[in-house]
């Protein structure tokens, strides 16, 4: 291909002299960020429309109603029987206290 | 969108006081009894070897009448062991002085021992014979580390 003085010039005066800020890249990122954020937004709106269609279903909301009882009993029954173990021991503890004095020295301040 | 957050709400509500409720009623016996224990175990002696009220008395009895011997014992090792320690930095070697508290505190801690398990024999006296049997292993397991498996004496 030969080169042409003529056309070189042309294709020269056909680019669109443009500025490009020095913060050119950063305002991109910002942009993309934005929209990443957005659509994370949008995400949990649409979980939120979800649960609220399956809430306003009666059957659904009772059985939540009912894992919820039930999750806050299990947790709780757990959690009690843990306690009771250390109660039963603090009680045995004080008795044994009252008999061995090695025990009640070591239970003393 | 009113309605599904009310329910929402309910639900969480709703476990919360499940939880509370359920927690409360579980915990009840031992509240009951970590507030009934005046600092002698009676109240959970009580309730843990089914005892009447007549087995109770007798067995706070018998306490009452250990006491001051326990307080005794108390005083006796207090003192060995300070003894013990006022001559421990004092020397390098074994000395007869040493020899001779830690024989003391040995035999101390014998005299302890002996009166412990007499105390728990007298008091499992009052107790019906299993529950008996079952309350001088724990005190043996407690007071004897080591002799008798602590957990099969306790958790059974």
């Amino acid at each position: 291909m030969n080169d042409d003085p003529r056309l070189r010039e042309l294709l020269r005066a056909s680019l669109p002299e443009a500025d490009v800020s020095s913060r050119f890249n950063a305002d991109v990122w910002q942009r993309i960020q934005a929209r990443s954020a957005a659509s994370a937004n949008r995400g949990w709106a649409r979980w939120f429309e979800l649960v609220a269609g399956l809430f306003s279903r009666p059957a659904f909301a009772a059985v939540a109603l009912m894992l919820a009882v039930g999750a806050g009993a299990g947790a709780a029954t757990l959690q009690a029987a843990d306690l009771n173990e250390r109660g039963r021991s603090e009680l045995a503890l004080r008795h044994l206290a009252t008999l061995d004095p090695y025990v009640h020295l070591a239970a003393k301040p | 969108m009113k309605r599904p957050a009310l329910i929402y709400l309910a639900v969480l509500v709703s476990a919360v006081l499940a939880y509370v409720l359920c927690f409360r009623m579980a915990t009840h016996e031992t509240r009951q009894m970590m507030a009934a224990d005046s600092g002698d175990g009676i109240a959970w002696l009580r309730k843990e070897f089914a005892l009447n009220d007549e087995q109770a008395r007798a067995v706070a009895a018998l306490q009452a009448e250990y006491e001051p011997r326990c307080m005794e014992m108390c005083a006796k090792i207090t003192a060995v062991n300070r003894r013990i320690e006022k001559l421990l930095p004092a020397t390098a070697t074994m000395t007869p002085e040493l020899k001779a508290e830690l024989e003391e505190a040995s035999r101390v801690q014998a005299e302890c021992r002996a009166a412990t398990l007499a105390q728990a024999m007298a008091i499992s006296a009052h107790m019906a014979p299993e529950q008996a049997a079952r309350y001088r292993a724990m005190i043996a397991a407690r007071v004897l580390p080591g002799v008798l498996p602590h957990d099969s004496a306790t958790h059974r």
